[in-house]
């Protein structure tokens, strides 16, 4: 029987069904053909060191060689020894990624819905920063803000104090305004975006229908910047709880973050196993707490 | 008109278009020919990122170290004409050598810059590469006082090349402390409160405190008990006179410089990279003696450039190189015919003339031991009361 018969023979709906079928299955090998490179250098390059480090935080160290075992000590002593460093760790992360969320949203909403022609190129110009450079902006606040900086000089010049304030560096506030300034660009990308998806219609309906601003802004505009505002305060966290150089140049001496005694493990101890465990404690308090975060702001930003 | 196709049915794309599916070749057009013409460009585009490779077959030696002691030993054309090309990996801190050997960098990195006093932990890790001293031969010209710092195994073997040297005393601004300090104590006086800078590294810090906090000269066969005493003492200065933990002798420097700090532990080219505009700054070897150090150049173990190494090895401690070297890092050179190759500034530094005196007056030295033994504890308690002071 010929193949025309057959296909002749068959029902529309199976004939239509096989061909479906046959796009379908043409379209997903595309689409993981596009996809395989990507996925090999992620599989390469990040999931498989991930993996590695994950088993070697259940082995030990003797003499400084590696001894494969199944111990939980390693992730009982990074309690037991940093949790001080731990909770410092996530309080400043945590204040720092509610400060640049709040003023990101702020300015991302000016950009939307107050400057009009001129948001995009406000945007622009939070974007230009980003060319910065992470340790170049570190530094530009060490000379803004030290005893011979910037914004001393400029005090002592119009006679608003006689000597230079030294409270302005080598603390945690220090540290918020560094790491603050380097995460606003990168926080306020996200939400704008959401923000640029809010339909000027609704906003103006609900204002015709009666609603005050507050209430367009609480059960109509927030709700749907959930994901943007979730995004920056992940972004800001995540970046804030593993950073430890900017604590150690503009922080002083009471502001080490958990990060330097995962480099001092692996550097200084040559303890691999602790180092490792170390870290994937602090990853999983991370994702604990963004988690969260994720469901409060579902609860509280439900559409209305 | 709907298109049909050869058995009279419908075309695919119409029966798709009419159930709302766009296919994936329409959205993203591909075949064969531009498949390949794409795969070119980005390989096109791949080579044109890819370092230029030289003419001739140049031996790429893999560098792991401090940012400056390379540009001394390419200062001449050496390794032009020797055919080698060094490619660096600038470091942060030392422990980074330890981390990258360790992790893979043992048959990968060829040369790095250990210091003395971590030689006995690089033995017991196995990631330097024992040295054969007849194929150094400039090894002989080395201050006999440094030569005697690095341990020989029985079959005539170091571990590592000296090739600068320096010493962490008490250094102060002169402008505004007039009295020179005696002692490392002087940190704790009332004038100085918030103007006491606490350099961020373990032999930095640890060191002076072990001595000043029990009266020891001993510096690395310590027991638990003196590190503790010597960790409290460093969280006290932290805590009442210290203005901040300084991560780098750069920051050092520049902090000296602008008179945010005016006493601290210190090393002696900090007075030289402060610049000229400084206030002046001096230093003393308090009561107590202070570190003297050997940084080194070594071997990182199954280098796969042996040969190229040794070569550069005995290079660095010929007396053009040394004399480069220190003359632009402002560091010590530790090789005796580089002195009268020496700037100067560089001259006025260093106790070239009693090397043996000065490092007699500073105090035993001793490399950290890798192991406990009678006495005294292992490294890697020094590094747990360090963490210490660290999180105070």
């Amino acid at each position: 029987m010929r193949w025309s018969s057959i296909v002749q023979a068959m029902t529309r709906k199976e004939a239509t069904a096989i061909r479906l079928w046959g796009a379908i299955t043409s379209a997903r090998r595309a689409q993981v053909a596009l996809l395989a490179p990507s996925s090999a250098v992620f599989l390469l390059f990040f999931v498989a060191p991930i993996l590695y480090f994950f088993v070697i935080s259940f082995w030990r160290v003797e003499a400084y060689k590696l001894v494969p075992a199944a111990t939980l000590a390693n992730y009982a002593t990074a309690f037991d020894e940093y949790s001080r460093s731990l909770i410092f760790t996530f309080v400043m992360a945590l204040v720092i990624s509610t400060v640049v969320t709040v003023l990101a949203f702020v300015f991302a909403y000016g950009c939307r819905f107050r400057a009009g022609r001129y948001g995009m190129a406000l945007l622009f110009v939070t974007l230009i920063t980003l060319f910065g450079g992470y340790l170049t902006k570190i530094y530009m606040w060490k000379m803004i803000l030290g005893q011979k900086g910037v914004l001393n000089s400029a005090l002592m010049e119009l006679g608003i104090i006689s000597e230079p304030i030294t409270a302005f560096l080598y603390n945690p506030v220090a540290v918020v305004i560094t790491l603050s300034h380097y995460m606003l660009p990168l926080a306020v990308l996200p939400i704008y975006g959401s923000l640029r998806s809010v339909e000027d219609v609704p906003l103006q309906s609900a204002r015709d229908l009666g609603a005050s601003r507050w209430r367009v802004f609480r059960d109509i505009i927030l709700p749907q910047c959930r994901v943007g505002l979730l995004v920056a305060f992940a972004l800001t966290f995540l970046f804030a709880a593993g950073d430890f150089v900017t604590p150690r140049l503009v922080g002083g001496p009471h502001t080490s973050m958990i990060g330097t005694f995962i480099q001092l493990q692996f550097g200084l101890r040559i303890n691999p196993p602790m180092g490792s465990a170390t870290a994937f404690v602090v990853i999983g308090i991370c994702i604990v707490i963004v988690a969260l975060v994720a469901f409060a702001m579902h609860r509280a930003l439900r559409p209305k | 008109m709907q298109k049909k196709n050869h058995f009279g049915k419908p075309k695919l794309d119409e029966r798709l278009s009419d159930l709302g599916l766009v296919k994936l070749r329409h959205a993203m057009p591909m075949s064969r020919r531009s498949f390949a013409k794409g795969a070119l460009a980005a390989g096109a585009a791949a080579a044109i990122g890819l370092p230029a490779t030289t003419a001739s077959a140049a031996t790429e030696v893999k560098y792991m170290g401090w940012q400056g002691y390379d540009d001394g030993l390419m200062e001449h054309g050496w390794f032009e004409d020797n055919d080698i090309v060094l490619s660096p990996t600038y470091i942060s801190s030392v422990e980074e050598i330890t981390a990258a050997a360790i992790s893979g960098g043992m048959g990968v990195l060829d040369l790095a810059v250990p210091g003395d006093i971590h030689m006995d932990i690089y033995e017991h890790a196995g990631i330097l590469e024992p040295l054969d001293l007849d194929r150094i031969p400039n090894f002989q010209g080395v201050f006999p006082s440094i030569q005697k710092r690095f341990k020989q195994t029985d079959d005539g073997r170091i571990l590592a090349v000296p090739f600068m040297w320096g010493s962490l005393p008490l250094m102060y601004n002169a402008d505004v402390i007039k009295e020179p300090p005696t002692s490392w104590m002087d940190q704790f006086k009332p004038e100085y409160t918030g103007k006491v800078g606490m350099i961020q590294e373990l032999a930095g810090s640890m060191i002076w405190a072990l001595r000043a906090a029990n009266g020891v000269r001993e510096t690395a066969f310590a027991t638990e008990e003196q590190l503790k005493k010597a960790a409290d003492l460093l969280i006290k200065l932290k805590k009442e006179q210290a203005l901040t933990m300084i991560p780098s002798y750069g920051d050092l420097a520049t902090m000296f410089a602008t008179g945010e700090i005016i006493i601290g532990s210190s090393w002696e080219p900090i007075s030289v990279w402060a610049g000229p505009d400084a206030p002046t700054l001096k230093w003393v070897m308090p009561e107590e003696g202070c570190l003297t150090f050997v940084d080194t150049l070594a071997v990182i173990k199954d280098s796969p450039n042996l040969d190229a190494c040794y070569k550069i090895l005995d290079y660095s401690v010929s007396a053009e190189a040394q004399a480069a070297t220190a003359n632009m890092n402002g560091t010590a050179s530790t090789v005796s015919a580089a002195v009268p190759l020496l700037n100067k500034e560089n001259r006025a530094l260093y106790p070239y003339d009693d090397i043996e005196g000065w490092m007699g007056r500073a105090g035993p030295f001793q490399a950290w031991p890798a192991v406990a033994g009678e006495g005294y504890v292992e490294f890697d308690r020094w590094a747990y009361h360090w963490e210490r002071v660290l999180g105070a």
